[in-house]
């Protein structure tokens, strides 16, 4: 059963006693919290997540709350707590989503053994496409451009790869936005449920896309790698596409590893497999459409010719 | 490591790699990127010392030759710049536990 086919009431009342347990990348996390603006958050974002029964194992528990009894009528903070601990310092009662978006993000890093990469994840049709960046340079917000024209959301953040076999696990929670890209997705995919702004932010404004239900419910399936785009947003900037030679896509995938170095053997032989196989581009774009159009053409040629590691054309 | 070893103890001695068969590696782009299990560590070697890993890969070797199959490659004379060269690579790979000099 999905969060949002349970009465409103009763899940409110549930998030405040004992908490509700969602199915979030494979882990089953319990959500507690009597903040109600915050319930709100989580029943507008996780809508179409899976309920866990009321009763059973919890991978990782998850409460937020008033930072002290009387906080909740004079200087409005709140605490989360992860499994027990207080993860943050208290944070003002209007960003208090923010706590949870980061402690479920927290959550399911923690839990991954597997070979974790700093990039967004995309998959269309079984292929995949990494895109590797650092932050702020426009990754979240290409990959939310690519989710909502039908690609599916593997993950905004991280990109978790099977240590059985290098196929790309799903991550699927909601993306992040920031400052101008807000406004940027809103524009692209009107009909798109984007969270209100959470201005004042250490990170500047903030709000969350909801993944498409395909993202949600396909959250088992696994996906190839099969393309590596370093994408780069400038405001206006014309569409510019380059090779990234192998060594070079090999320092941006490890520069961005989460756990690259406590993965030994898997981490190296992953990477280097990926980028073996995969061609890989660094892209700079102005807008949203060139840049999905890029992306899409350059899917198109791995999937005509999966032999090719290097695509033909060099710039466009 | 050994330790402190002058030019001269680098110089007269044969070098290897030590356990190359547990190392795994990538040449892409003229660069070598190593991973070192027994460390974790993932190194990424130059040039000079791509080709130093590349011909200890293939047979032990002294400094000085060493240095000859580099000038040869690169169809240059043996200078002692190049001599320089290699013994820094050595340090290093005898530093990071690649290679050592044989008893």
């Amino acid at each position: 059963m999905q969060l949002g086919a349970v009465p409103e009431s009763a899940l409110r009342a549930r998030f405040r006693a004992t908490g509700v347990r969602l199915r979030l990348a494979g882990l089953c996390i319990n959500l507690r919290t009597d903040v109600p603006a915050v319930i709100e958050q989580i029943l507008q974002l996780y809508g179409g997540y899976p309920l866990e029964p009321g009763a059973g194992t919890d991978d990782a528990r998850v409460h937020l709350k008033y930072a002290s009894p009387l906080r909740r009528f004079i200087g409005r903070r709140t605490l989360v707590f992860v499994d027990g601990e207080p993860l943050y310092r208290p944070m003002l009662l209007r960003h208090a989503y923010l706590m949870i978006d980061s402690a479920l993000d927290w959550c399911v890093s923690a839990n991954v053994t597997n070979l974790v990469l700093h990039a967004a994840v995309a998959e269309r049709g079984g292929l995949a496409v990494i895109l590797p960046a650092p932050s702020g340079s426009g990754k979240s917000t290409i990959c939310a451009a690519l989710v909502t024209r039908g690609w599916r959301l593997l993950s905004d953040e991280l990109a978790v790869f099977r240590a059985a076999d290098g196929r790309l696990q799903s991550f699927a929670l909601p993306i992040t936005l920031k400052n101008e890209s807000i406004a940027l997705i809103r524009q692209w995919a009107p009909d798109a449920y984007i969270s209100p702004v959470f201005t004042g932010t250490i990170r500047g404004d903030m709000a969350f896309l909801r993944p498409p239900t395909d993202s949600v419910t396909r959250a088992a399936e696994t996906a190839e790698p099969a393309l590596i785009v370093s994408p780069t947003y400038q405001v206006g900037a014309p569409l510019a596409l380059q090779p990234l030679g192998k060594s070079e896509a090999f320092r941006l995938l490890t520069a961005s590893g989460m756990n690259y170095y406590t993965t030994q053997r898997f981490g190296f032989d992953t990477v280097a497999g990926l980028v073996d196989s995969c061609p890989a581009w660094r892209l700079s774009y102005g807008t949203l459409e060139q840049a999905v159009d890029a992306i899409e053409d350059l899917l198109a040629r791995v999937r005509m010719d999966p032999t090719a590691s290097r695509p033909a054309i060099t710039t466009t | 490591m050994c330790p402190a070893m002058g030019d001269v103890d680098i110089d007269s001695r044969t070098w290897r790699l030590l356990e190359p068969a547990g190392l795994t590696w990538r040449c892409w782009d003229d660069e070598y990127i190593v991973f070192h299990p027994w460390s974790g560590m993932t190194h990424y070697l130059d040039a000079i010392a791509g080709t130093v890993f590349e011909l200890l890969l293939d047979h032990d070797a002294t400094v000085r030759g060493l240095a000859a199959a580099l000038a040869n490659q690169a169809d240059t004379p043996a200078t002692d710049s190049l001599n320089v060269a290699v013994r820094q690579v050595l340090r290093r790979f005898d530093e990071i536990g690649l290679a050592e000099p044989i008893p």
